[in-house]
């Protein structure tokens, strides 16, 4: 049986288009649970993907000069489609080359950006370079099928390809990812490819039938591999897999760790290593560790007010604000709590495994963006948490300007307190100081910055209309409060564990909707981290 | 966040408040105003009161005693990286005493800034060598702490290397892989051109 061979023709170039397109969006999510989703992952796997695309043009081009370029395209299409296949079980031994065993947090950005690099010229690049190869030979088929000009046949393959590109994109991201999972998705990709391949194959005429078997063999192949795991990274010795889960946004894992009791658990997304996004503990109340959850009961204590307190958390994750506050609330106040998350996999997953539910006095704003969703808030709240992060150590550059704590302002109770969770290695560190700055240019009052012991975060404190308290007043520790508050700031009144911003000397840059270069801030966090103190001194010394 | 590091560095705090309460505080401090300031830094360092700590601290004298009380106030409070910071501003002024250099390392393992552990533990071994207060017990002491910490800086060292090595590997590949696809290019480019 012969098909029409143009209409065949250009089908595989569609194919191939969205094959291409749904390895480039998988590609991403197949190295998030070793380097994360961030901007230069993002970079580095498009940029491969097009270097091996351009490289692969000039070899169809290349092959297209011979007798039977058909044979060729079946190749590369089978080609392609094996190299794909392989992806999803290759990643992982591909990853764990070029990552150490230990990372630390100042190091991890050099490392993602070397090792998503390396990974993907390893995985990415020979399937890119093959289906490059697809598009001159399509074109050069056609024109000698129709006997049409060059210009003409190619027009019609891009048409073809850039319409499979289309669906490709859409199907991937709306449908795929969600729905199936990566594995699956890329399985599928490798399936769609040798589909073309067996089409062509089909249309051409006077070939054998052992190409025809290879490839049906290869694409039970394909189709049966979705059954096996896709390679993860391994959990430390002492820690359980409790569920892990792909949504729309993030590879997502909950933890338990055995090591000791009470067992503790963490929710983990993206990056394979021993970060967490949120932690639980059997008890509510303060973490046992230097969490910097705990600091979230302290306005509370602060306002020394009875009654109810409404509490808003931008990024809610797994709840542990929720948990932590609600056990450690002071005596005659009440605490009503409001959660966004933009995320419902990761609400799923906290329902399920840390006692996270909807009540009277606990609301759950699942699957909205931090933002969009204060418009949905009514009334107005005592504390509003920011704890929103993307790729562990990113806070969303929407949600760090001062458009958005101008929001934040306007649903305050006056004297109500605004604080925000900031990825830092010290009060004055680039990210911290821009978002103490920027929190004092919405609020228009002095904002205070508390070090987290032990931790490498800070929490910046501000308030309608009012002032934090000062840690070096005489009054910073109030003898009425319960000794685990006390413990909380006792140490935090010392050089380097406090910092002031005022709104006439911010210390950082102010963040708008216009310019937040969150991205670049972090960057110079993570390099100042490495190159602080003694490299310091001595440049001082120089 | 490095969660089995944080463990076992929680180990090594209660070391230094050991540490703190166990080792001798003034050697020779005559001034009694010094000596009342001394006192009242650790009365305020039992209570945790760290800033009267460092309130009381900034009334000793010599300088170097000031910087020994002002790095332990600053470590105790968990401010590790003021404390390094402090030591590093008396090792400068050749200011550092076995107790400083010990507080420096221990703060630089906290905040895992390897090249000041391994710059203030060597300074710290270089001591211990010469060192001939205390009797025996006292230089085992030092001995043993020394021993512990160089296990720690060691490790930092190894993990730094391993980075480092990754880090080495995948530009390699990277670099590698990308020269083979240019030079493809190349070739193909030139075989073409050739033939036509």
């Amino acid at each position: 049986m012969a098909l029409p061979r143009a209409t065949t023709l250009l089908t595989a170039s569609a194919l191939s288009g969205g094959a291409v397109m749904a390895i480039e969006l998988s590609a991403v999510r197949l190295l998030a649970p070793w380097f994360g989703t961030s901007q230069s992952v993002w970079s580095n796997v498009i940029g491969v993907v097009m270097l091996g695309l351009s490289l692969g043009y000039l070899l169809g081009g290349r092959a297209s000069r011979s007798s039977e370029p058909s044979r060729a395209l079946i190749f590369l299409l089978g080609a392609g489609a094996v190299f794909t296949a392989c992806l999803p079980f290759a990643a992982g031994p591909v990853a764990e080359l070029f990552l150490p065993d230990r990372l630390r947090l100042d190091s991890a950005a050099e490392v993602f950006r070397w090792g998503s690099l390396a990974t993907s010229v390893c995985l990415f690049l020979p399937a890119s370079i093959l289906l490059g190869g697809v598009g001159p030979l399509v074109a050069e088929l056609i024109s000698r099928e129709g006997d049409l000009r060059a210009g003409e046949a190619g027009g019609r393959m891009l048409f073809a390809s850039t319409v499979g590109s289309l669906v490709g994109v859409f199907s991937t991201s709306h449908w795929a990812i969600p729905s199936i999972g990566i594995r699956a998705t890329v399985l599928t990709a490798a399936s769609i490819l040798l589909v073309a391949s067996l089409l062509v194959r089909l249309a051409t005429p006077g070939g054998g039938r052992k190409e025809t078997v290879t490839a049906l063999l290869l694409l039970v192949g394909a189709l049966g591999a979705m059954v096996l795991p896709r390679s993860m990274p391994q959990l430390p010795e002492g820690f359980v897999l409790l569920e892990e889960r792909e949504s729309p946004y993030q590879y997502t894992r909950l933890v338990e760790d055995q090591r000791t009791e009470p067992y503790m658990r963490s929710l983990q997304v993206n990056e394979g290593t021993d970060s967490y996004q949120s932690v639980w503990q059997p008890e509510l109340g303060l973490l046992d560790g230097d969490y910097y959850y705990n600091d979230f009961v302290l306005p509370a204590w602060w306002q020394r007010k009875k009654g109810t307190w409404r509490c808003l958390t931008i990024g809610m994750g797994a709840g542990t604000a929720k948990r932590v506050m609600a056990g450690a609330m002071p005596e005659g106040l009440i605490l009503d709590y409001t959660g966004i998350e933009l995320d419902p996999v990761v609400v799923e997953m906290a329902e399920k495994w840390c006692d996270l539910a909807s009540d009277d006095a606990t609301h759950l704003l699942s699957g909205l963006d931090g933002r969009a969703a204060l418009g949905l808030i009514e009334g107005r709240m005592d504390h509003i948490l920011v704890d929103a992060y993307a790729n562990q150590v990113e806070i969303p550059p929407h949600l760090a300007t001062v458009e958005f704590f101008d929001s934040i302002e306007a649903l305050l109770e006056p004297a109500g307190w605004c604080q925000v969770n900031v990825s830092g290695f010290s009060t004055s560190d680039p990210m911290v100081a821009a978002i103490a700055s920027t929190v004092s240019a919405a609020f228009e009052a002095p904002v205070l910055i508390l070090r987290v012991p032990g931790a490498r975060n800070c929490s910046v404190f501000a308030r309608r209309d009012s002032r934090p308290p000062i840690p070096t007043a005489e009054n910073w520790i109030d003898p009425t409060f319960p000794e685990s508050i006390a413990a909380l700031l006792g140490g935090r009144e010392v050089r380097g564990q406090w910092d002031w911003v005022e709104v006439s000397h911010p210390k950082g840059v102010v963040l708008t909707d216009d310019l937040a270069p969150v991205e670049l801030l972090q960057q110079r966090s993570l390099q100042e981290a490495r190159h602080s103190l003694l490299g310091a001194s001595r440049n001082v010394d120089a | 966040m490095m969660r089995q590091m944080e463990v076992s560095r929680r180990i090594l705090l209660a070391l230094g408040l050991v540490l703190a309460l166990a080792t001798p505080t003034v050697l020779g401090q005559d001034a009694a105003a010094s000596t009342q300031a001394l006192e009242q830094v650790e009365v305020h360092l039992a209570k945790g009161a760290f800033g009267r700590a460092m309130a009381s601290a900034s009334r000793i004298e010599p300088e170097a005693a000031r910087a020994r009380q002002e790095t332990l106030i600053l470590y105790n409070a968990r401010s590790y990286d003021a404390a390094l910071d402090r030591a590093l501003v008396a090792i400068d002024g050749g200011q550092g005493d076995e107790l400083l250099l010990l507080n420096a390392v221990r703060a630089s393992i906290w905040i895992l800034d390897t090249e000041a552990a391994v710059h203030c533990q060597g300074l710290l071994e270089e001591r211990l060598e010469v060192m001939t207060n205390g009797g025996a017990a006292n230089l085992a002491w030092w001995t043993d702490q020394v021993v512990v910490l160089s296990d720690w800086v060691d490790g930092m060292v190894e993990q730094d290397a391993a980075t480092d090595a990754v880090v080495g590997r995948a530009r390699a590949t990277t670099f590698g892989v990308f020269g083979v696809a240019v030079s493809v290019l190349f070739a193909v480019g030139f075989v073409s051109s050739r033939r036509s």
